[in-house]
């Protein structure tokens, strides 16, 4: 599977989903959490799940 | 004449790397190097610290053409000159000739920016290739690139790639492979008096050096403290005479070395790209990109930045989310939907339990239902909700770069580092998470001023959501609250930075296009954060309703809030607001909600609700944060803070009660 391509809010940085901070892995909600931290700067991204990010691409021009 | 690169000179045959053939990624943050990374190695990566320093160097296995390698992912480098931590090791690794062959990875999309690192690349005189990543956005931008042309003007392999998808990856590994045999490339040469002073400087080094001397000397005629300090190692007069010449040249410059010689490869950038890339942006865009890019430069300047700051936080936090998530949603939860339907249902339900105490633990005043249920669902969710909603449009457009680009001026003018401001926005979100990303920061003075002022005066999003909806309405009142927590944010910050000896490091942080935000994106990332939040706060909320019934049940809540109240009564406030204190140490937005119930009761008047606020804003940490600030710097640290804000955050709100008392 291609992890997903993500472009961090905060500094831009493009990275894949997979790259996130491994810090979140101690995290208790990490198996339930969707958002993904940014390995260059920590922010929070928001990461929908898969179902939900389709049916927005449907929507969006 | 060109030498042939022997990639290390263990051997002549490609298959003849007795430890692999060693590739390091190379390139500025955001060109994608990691996910060619994810590419070209497999699964097992090990993470370990560059020696001697906290920076991380990712490691991982690959094969090039059948030859088995090690990669080595290195941090983000803007320029051979490095200026941090991260730049300096991703310098060290280069300098030190570890890999065999030097991939620089490049943004498709921004050539322009990228090539001068490429031309200091040339100049160590190693096997060097060309990744042009993100090629299928280049295309969708309407640029058209030529790796050809640009491969025959660099002398180097350049190989279009798409990280993301693994296109080229193939073609990527064949060129590694490729260029260890191959002709090594030529240093570039500089106009006016630059390439001159580096070339004389070069004939300065005769000792040995891992990589073409070229490097130490561009980096020598720049006053790079690390090149000066290999000159050292490796000349026989331990750098004397070549250091010395470096200062004389520097010193004939009509502008400081490091400028000039930018200017040089700049120069020499441009002339490389023509013919190499064109841009042809479709028409019909074009108009909407111009003024977008042009929105989104002036949005980063003081003078449109500001005001236009102003108008959005004024529009998006004290319109949408104070009076429209905390008055107009809050309102309809709580009268229509709790006191109408859910209490009433609920109280029903539970009527037939056989104690007062059982009733109490579901409906009572710190009942799960009538506190945990209504604070997480009545009057939090709703505020955060359209706090989301709004940071998300924020964070869509590219808005929020800029803003910090803004702040980060306000910061370097109290002294404060730049590079504070990530953790600082992100606190508006979350504190505890704020303190954590602290941690990025270069310095320690830089760690504990930051963490010190997201325990103060930087209010979550919940805590300040609920505050504009409490204050919404009272403009006075928000106004005292803004002047007193900001004046604190600056009198800390800058007493703080002047206490705290150390110099402010360069902040670098990339600007994306500004661009209009889409629906699709601002409604699916809005609810992915509500979903979080809501699986975060709601057990937290629960378990602190049975924590506070159990401690109300054993008369151990009436003693805490009977030790709390004398300072409470200090500040003027009503005795019942001892328990929001109470609430705030647990979690910043539970003690935000207690606040809320309280005013909406009628228990306070304008000046108490500014001077609650105030003192609620400034005062402790939630639990949470506490935590990760003993985490991440320190029992001793952490608690003098604690020791710090507390008597503070009481002290402000005196003072705002004193003054406000003696206005009216």
């Amino acid at each position: 599977m291609i992890a997903r391509r993500v472009v961090c809010g905060l500094c831009a940085l493009e990275f894949l989903e997979d790259m996130g901070q491994p810090v979140c892995r101690a995290c208790p909600l990490a198996g339930i959490c969707h958002n993904v931290r940014c390995p260059n700067c920590g922010y929070e991204n928001a990461l929908p799940p898969a179902w939900l990010a389709r049916l927005a691409g449907r929507f969006s021009p | 004449m060109r030498s042939v690169a022997s990639c290390h000179g263990e051997a002549s045959a490609v298959t003849g790397w007795p430890r692999g053939l060693r590739v390091a990624l190379v390139g500025a943050p955001n060109v994608g190097k990691s996910a060619l990374f994810n590419r070209l190695t497999g699964r097992y990566v090990t993470v370990s610290n560059y020696p001697g320093t906290s920076v991380e160097i990712a490691r991982g296995a690959g094969t090039f053409g059948g030859v088995a390698g090690e990669v080595l992912d290195t941090p983000g480098l803007y320029s051979l000159l490095a200026t941090s931590d991260d730049e300096r090791v991703a310098q060290r690794l280069l300098l030190d000739g570890t890999a065999d062959v030097v991939v620089h990875v490049v943004d498709a999309k921004n050539l322009p920016r990228m090539l001068a690192l490429t031309l200091q690349l040339l100049e160590l005189g190693r096997p060097l290739v060309i990744a042009l990543n993100m090629m299928d956005e280049a295309e969708r931008l309407g640029l058209r690139l030529f790796p050809g042309e640009l491969a025959r003007r660099l002398g180097v392999p350049v190989v279009p790639v798409v990280a993301v998808t693994g296109w080229g990856i193939a073609e990527l590994r064949s060129a590694i492979l490729h260029a260890c045999t191959s002709p090594v490339p030529l240093p570039p040469v500089y106009g006016n008096g630059v390439g001159t002073a580096l070339g004389r400087l070069r004939g300065r080094l005769a000792g040995v050096y891992p990589v073409d001397p070229a490097a130490f000397a561009a980096l020598l005629l720049q006053g790079d403290a690390n090149a000066q300090a290999a000159v050292r190692r490796h000349e026989r007069d331990g750098g004397r005479w070549a250091i010395a010449a470096a200062r004389d040249l520097a010193s004939g410059f009509d502008a400081p070395a490091p400028y000039r010689v930018a200017v040089e490869r700049q120069r020499a950038v441009e002339v490389l790209l023509d013919r190499v890339l064109l841009a042809s942006p479709p028409r019909s865009r074009a108009y909407e990109r111009r003024l977008l890019d042009w929105l989104g430069r002036a949005l980063g300047r003081p003078a449109v930045g500001v005001p236009a700051l102003a108008v959005v936080l004024y529009v998006g936090l004290y319109l949408f989310v104070g009076r429209f998530g905390g008055g107009t949603l809050v309102d309809w939860l709580e009268h229509v939907a709790f006191d109408r339907w859910i209490s009433p249902f609920f109280e029903r339900l539970v009527a037939g339990l056989p104690s007062d105490a059982m009733r109490a633990l579901f409906v009572g005043e710190y009942g799960l239902l009538t506190l945990g249920l209504r604070y997480a669902v009545g009057i939090i969710l709703p505020i955060v909700g359209a706090f989301f909603l709004f940071f998300a449009v924020l964070e869509d457009s590219g808005y929020l770069p800029r803003i910090a680009l803004l702040v980060d001026r306000v910061f370097k003018r109290l002294g404060l580092s730049g590079r504070a401001v990530i953790p600082m926005v992100l606190g508006f979100a979350c504190d505890t998470m704020a303190t954590m990303v602290t941690r990025t920061l270069e310095t320690r003075r830089e760690r504990v001023l930051a963490t010190l002022l997201l325990a103060l005066a930087i209010p979550c999003s919940a805590q300040l959501g609920v505050i504009l909806a409490l204050m919404a309405g009272q403009p006075l009142v928000l106004g005292v609250w803004i002047a007193a927590v900001v004046g604190t944010f600056v009198l800390v910050g800058a007493v703080g930075a002047r206490v705290l000896p150390g110099a402010p490091p360069l902040f670098h942080m990339e600007l994306p296009p500004l661009r209009v935000p889409r629906a699709g994106n601002v409604l699916v990332k809005t609810y992915t954060r509500m979903q979080w939040y809501f699986l975060e706060v709601l057990p937290l909320f629960l378990l602190a309703s049975i924590l506070l019934w159990i401690a109300d049940q054993t008369g151990m809540l009436a003693a805490a809030v009977a030790g709390v109240e004398p300072a409470v009564a200090a500040l003027g406030l009503p005795a019942d607001a001892a328990r929001i204190f109470l609430f705030g140490f647990f979690r910043r937005d539970y003690g935000a909600a207690g606040l809320y119930d309280l005013n909406h009761q009628g228990l306070l008047d304008p000046v108490q609700l500014a001077v609650a606020g105030v003192t609620l804003t400034l005062f402790v940490p939630c639990i949470a944060q506490f935590l990760m600030m003993m985490k991440e710097r320190g029992a001793k640290t952490a608690l003098a803070m604690l020791a710090f804000i507390t008597p503070f955050a009481f002290g402000v709100g005196f003072l705002v009660n004193i003054v406000l008392r003696w206005l009216r």
